[in-house]
């Protein structure tokens, strides 16, 4: 009888990967060209740590089962993988499969691979992972390994500034079930305040619609103030679906009345997906259009093959609620407000423990989630400090330490404080410092300080500024946009302050001075923006998205 | 109108202003089955007259036990609608075992900003009468005391007591480290803090003892589980390294008391016999024992231990089971100092409240920059320093330190303390005190008491 040869531990491995969790993707990368190495491409999305969906293993060919390598040998196949690496579009590192084990002098090997972004797997490192439970235990073993090769920086989800998507997107488990082909018609808009993830909502329904479906079209259009009229509107759509489609061709001057049939023409054969970004701008010029581009797109999205997705804040919302407005039934409404509780914990401790950090006996989540209350970028910004901390000190910060650092970040105060300060009308600043002087005096917390209409509208009469009812709803309306406030649950124009920070940060820089520049601004009325047509802040709230940062 | 039902609408109303806190206009989600029907229209009544917004959920026992089932396990859209504007949220549920999943899922979902979750799972109009209507106030005034004593505490002496035919007792003692500030206990008064969920009927405070330590015995003269020992019915629970190591005891109780234990182990071989939780009952309203762990264990006048998960309150042991056992009329000591005296309180203050002439000012350099902490004070006119902690799941700890004239004076030096991350020198903040009328000896001793309770560094 022939001698069956074992498959090679490093083969085994991604065998047993495969079985508890990680599945196996196709990869639309070019292969190795000298053939040194198998590829395994694994999802590592569960790790919630940043691993993409195309993670490649690289499986050494000539190497048997039981030889170890001299490290001239590994120096030599790290290069490679490197080589590999560097033909890598979406990926943050590649794995390297050593069957052998490595010495504890290799320690300058594995620097040299981490620069490179090869995480090289040894022989115990394997073994360790094979025999963990099945499970969390198994993720944090691999996780962990992961992070001892490469560096916990590296593989750190919390990346400030950008959408996340597929292992750095958190919660929403119920707003992506609502979403998801199949159960919210053929239309959807998604609202919420800035940075609260609407477009990272959007991006990731869109992600696991291509994944479901590999044939799925797709168009992701951002709005803004880039587009004049319909024609470009449906032009961007149609290009973004079918690039070469005859209807661009020959710049088609009858694409409008034509675009339903095109769409329709489409889905026939292929599901179609299209995600419009910052609708607020498209429907400022489609209102004064009699909705023509919301007609067409009603039109054309009306069966179950075809869905749009809009994201949008104060108009789209005006827009959803007003019968007038096309929007108003044209499928479902998804409110997006800050993360849980429990997704905020969620948030922090999986990805955490996944690179062998143990928070689980800390007082971190629930400090955390008090600070941030469920913002999402904010939680990054404690996540990405944790993280660091734990990188540079070997051990955890006590809740005290890490904010206190969080704090201190000119980027977070910029976030939380700085736009405001550069953004905000003075009476806009005005209310705010006198409604946080209000709650003050009250002894009233912060976190639960609730205020109105009239609460403000009495504050600013204390001190002589009258608005009408007009200004008071605009300046309400700009304080949420901004996301300086957030309404209250369960009570009808009723606001709160969205972060408890700012307001310290006020009260930290001398609220009394504050509220006297604020009152000296306001009485020269030359410098008061208040009359500014609304879509200003708007602008703001777009421009001020912070521009994407490399985890420190 | 009966009684019963009277001091019911009583109640039901202490649940939505007091529990809850809601008022007129504001939103509240009630979601009840045909269990719970009785409980939940007094409540609902009580809803309507205070002017309150209702979305009322009646989800059957049976739709409870399909969603454990589903595959999702997402709430449907009429559950996350009634919750998604309310301010306050009520789950009066059958207490299940298989609609467990589902209360969960809606205790998670409503946990969050500024909503307040009353969890009553098993409400019926002799709870709404009797364990809700209660002096919260008073509530809150106990639990203070012992969050206090157990948050500062090393180690607590449990005494319960075996009753003997023909009268008298002997005491067995049980003791239990607690950690001294590295643990924190919950306090459950009844009254919900905004974003967070609580047990409504509330009463009791509670902790995870540290692990794997606690030795000695415990008289289960209470109940546990759907069984009430009458006394001098007892079993007495042997541990030894925080794990119990052998039972004594007979009769219908004792065999309750296998079949619960048998299937804690069917569940988690590992875990079914630790040691995960001390609590004192301070609830005036529950007068007798049910054998409903969830009513038993506030009880006031009974302690109770627990074996199996911890993780969910503080503590390290993760397990599926989770089991209260009560003692009637305990003795319990925390660090030598008495806290009940056979059933009755006996805290005394000034064994845990500072009093700040007798602290003994610990030396500052004048020039250190002090810091607040990440710990969480609840605002006050300068009256009190009442600690807040999270502890786990958005349950909280809070207590108030220092006698009446000590925590004045710590308010108005913590309140002359920027917020982080500023920092103060001492001798700044000395001169800030000194405007305040506050004497350097009582500056100097109170900066060492905010520091001992790690309020500044």
């Amino acid at each position: 009888m022939p001698v069956v040869e074992p498959a090679p531990l490093t083969v085994q491995f991604v065998r047993h990967l495969r079985e508890n969790g990680f599945k196996s993707q196709r990869s639309a990368s070019p292969s190795l060209a000298d053939e040194e190495f198998d590829v395994q491409y694994l999802d590592l999305t569960p790790l919630k740590i940043r691993a993409g969906i195309f993670t490649p293993f690289l499986m050494l060919r000539r190497i048997s089962n039981r030889t170890d390598l001299a490290s001239d040998q590994y120096v030599s196949l790290i290069d490679k993988a490197a080589t590999f690496f560097a033909r890598q579009v979406a990926n943050n590192f590649v794995v390297l499969l050593a069957g052998g084990q490595l010495n504890e002098q290799d320690d300058e090997l594995k620097a040299h691979a981490a620069a490179a972004n090869v995480a090289i797997l040894d022989r115990r490192a394997i073994e360790a992972i094979m025999d963990a439970r099945k499970g969390s235990a198994k993720e944090r073993s691999l996780g962990t390994a992961l992070a001892e090769s490469l560096g916990r920086l590296k593989l750190s989800p919390y990346v400030i500034g950008k959408h996340a998507t597929g292992s750095r997107f958190f919660g929403r488990r119920t707003h992506i079930h609502k979403l998801l082909p199949g159960r919210q018609g053929s239309g959807c808009t998604i609202v919420g305040n800035r940075r609260i993830g609407k477009t990272s909502l959007m991006k990731e329904v869109q992600r696991r619609m291509m994944a479901e479906d590999e044939n799925l079209l797709v168009a992701d259009i951002y709005g803004g103030p880039k587009f004049r009229d319909t024609y470009e509107v449906l032009s961007a759509i149609i290009k973004g679906l079918q690039p070469e489609a005859r209807l661009l061709q020959e710049r088609e001057p009858d694409l409008i009345r034509k675009f339903p049939s095109h769409i329709r023409q489409l889905a026939a054969e292929r599901s179609v997906a299209v995600f419009i970004d910052e609708f607020d701008g498209l429907l400022i010029f489609d209102a004064e259009h009699n909705y023509e581009l919301l007609d067409t797109l009603r039109e054309a999205f009306s069966n179950d093959r075809c869905h749009i997705f809009f994201a949008g804040f104060r108009i789209t919302m005006e827009a959803k609620a007003n019968k007038q407005c096309p929007l108003h039934n044209f499928g479902r409404l998804v409110a997006l407000g800050p993360l849980t509780r429990e997704e905020t914990v969620e948030m922090i401790t999986k990805p955490t423990a996944n690179l062998g950090i143990d928070i689980s006996q800390s007082d971190l989540t629930g400090a955390i989630y008090r600070e941030t209350a469920g913002q999402p970028e904010l939680i990054q910004y404690c996540g990405s400090e944790l993280i660091h901390y734990y990188e540079e000190k070997g051990q955890l910060p006590d809740a005290t330490t890490l904010l206190t650092r969080v704090f201190e970040d000119h980027s977070f105060e910029q976030a939380v404080f700085g736009s405001f300060l550069q953004n905000s009308t003075a009476r806009e600043r005005l209310a705010c410092y006198l409604l946080i002087a209000n709650a003050e005096s009250r002894s009233v917390n912060l976190e639960s300080y609730e205020f109105g209409m009239a609460t403000i509208d009495g504050l600013l009469q204390e001190q002589n500024v009258v608005m009408d009812e007009h200004d008071l709803y605009t300046l309400i309306s700009n304080l949420r946009v901004g996301g300086i406030t957030t309404p209250v649950e369960g009570k009808q124009h009723e606001y709160r302050f969205n972060v408890p920070q700012f307001a310290r940060y006020c009260m930290n820089l001398d609220l009394k001075f504050l509220t006297r520049k604020a009152l000296h601004e306001v009485n020269r009325a030359t410098t008061d923006r208040s009359t500014f047509p609304l879509s200003s802040i708007q602008e703001w709230a777009a421009e001020s998205e912070a521009p994407e940062k490399v985890p420190r | 109108m009966p009684e019963i039902e009277k001091l019911a609408q009583q109640g039901a109303r202490k649940v939505l202003q007091e529990c809850l806190a809601l008022k007129r206009g504001e939103v509240v989600a009630i979601f009840f089955d045909e269990n719970t029907s009785a409980a939940a229209h007094v409540l609902i009544a009580a809803a309507e007259r205070l002017g309150l917004e209702l979305r009322v959920r009646e989800v059957s026992a049976a739709e409870q036990e399909a969603f454990a089932q589903s595959k999702t396990a997402e709430l449907c859209e009429e559950d996350q609608d009634a919750m998604h504007n309310a301010r306050g949220i009520l789950t009066c549920l059958s207490a299940t075992q298989r609609g467990t999943p589902y209360r969960a899922k809606l205790l998670q979902f409503g946990t969050t900003g500024g909503k307040r979750l009353g969890h009553m799972p098993g409400a019926n109009l002799s709870i709404l009468a009797h364990a809700v209507n209660i002096d919260y106030a008073a509530a809150d005034a106990r639990c203070d005391n012992l969050a206090l004593a157990l948050t500062l505490g090393t180690e607590a002496i449990l005494e319960t007591y075996e009753w003997r035919p023909n009268g008298g007792g002997v005491a067995h003692r049980l003791q239990i480290p607690l950690g001294g500030m590295r643990r924190f206990p919950i306090t459950s008064t009844g009254v919900v803090p905004l974003g967070t969920w609580g047990n409504v009927p509330g009463g009791e405070t509670f902790i995870a003892p540290i692990e794997e330590l606690a030795t000695g015995t415990f008289v289960l003269s209470g109940s546990f589980q759907d069984c009430v020992l009458k006394p001098p019915e007892s079993l007495i629970l042997r541990f030894e390294k925080g794990r119990v190591v052998k039972v004594e005891g007979s009769g219908v109780s004792r065999e309750r008391f296998d079949q619960l234990l048998a299937a804690g182990r069917a569940l988690d071989p590992v875990n079914y016999l630790a040691l995960a939780e001390l609590g004192i009952g301070v609830n005036p309203g529950i007068s007798s024992l049910t054998g409903s762990s969830l009513l038993d264990e506030k009880c006031a006048g009974t302690a109770h231990i627990a074996l199996g998960d911890s993780a969910r309150f503080g503590g390290t042991i993760e397990s599926a089971i989770h089991e209260d056992f009560v003692a009637r009329s305990p003795s319990l000591w925390i660090d030598g100092k008495p806290i009940l005296d056979r059933g009755n309180d006996a805290f005394h203050e000034p064994d845990w409240r500072e009093d700040l002439d007798q602290v003994e000012p610990a030396l500052m350099p004048m020039d250190a920059h002090l810091q607040r902490t990440a710990v969480d004070v609840e605002p006050s006119l300068k009256q009190t320093l009442r600690v807040r902690r999270v502890v786990a799941a958005g349950r909280q700890c809070t207590y108030t330190i220092g006698n009446p004239a000590c925590t004045r004076v710590l308010a108005t030096i913590y309140g002359l303390l920027p917020f982080m991350p500023q920092t103060r020198t001492v001798s700044a903040l000395r001169s800030a005190a000194a405007r305040d009328g506050i004497a350097e000896r009582s500056f100097l001793a109170a900066l060492t008491v905010l520091r001992n309770h790690a309020l500044i560094k």
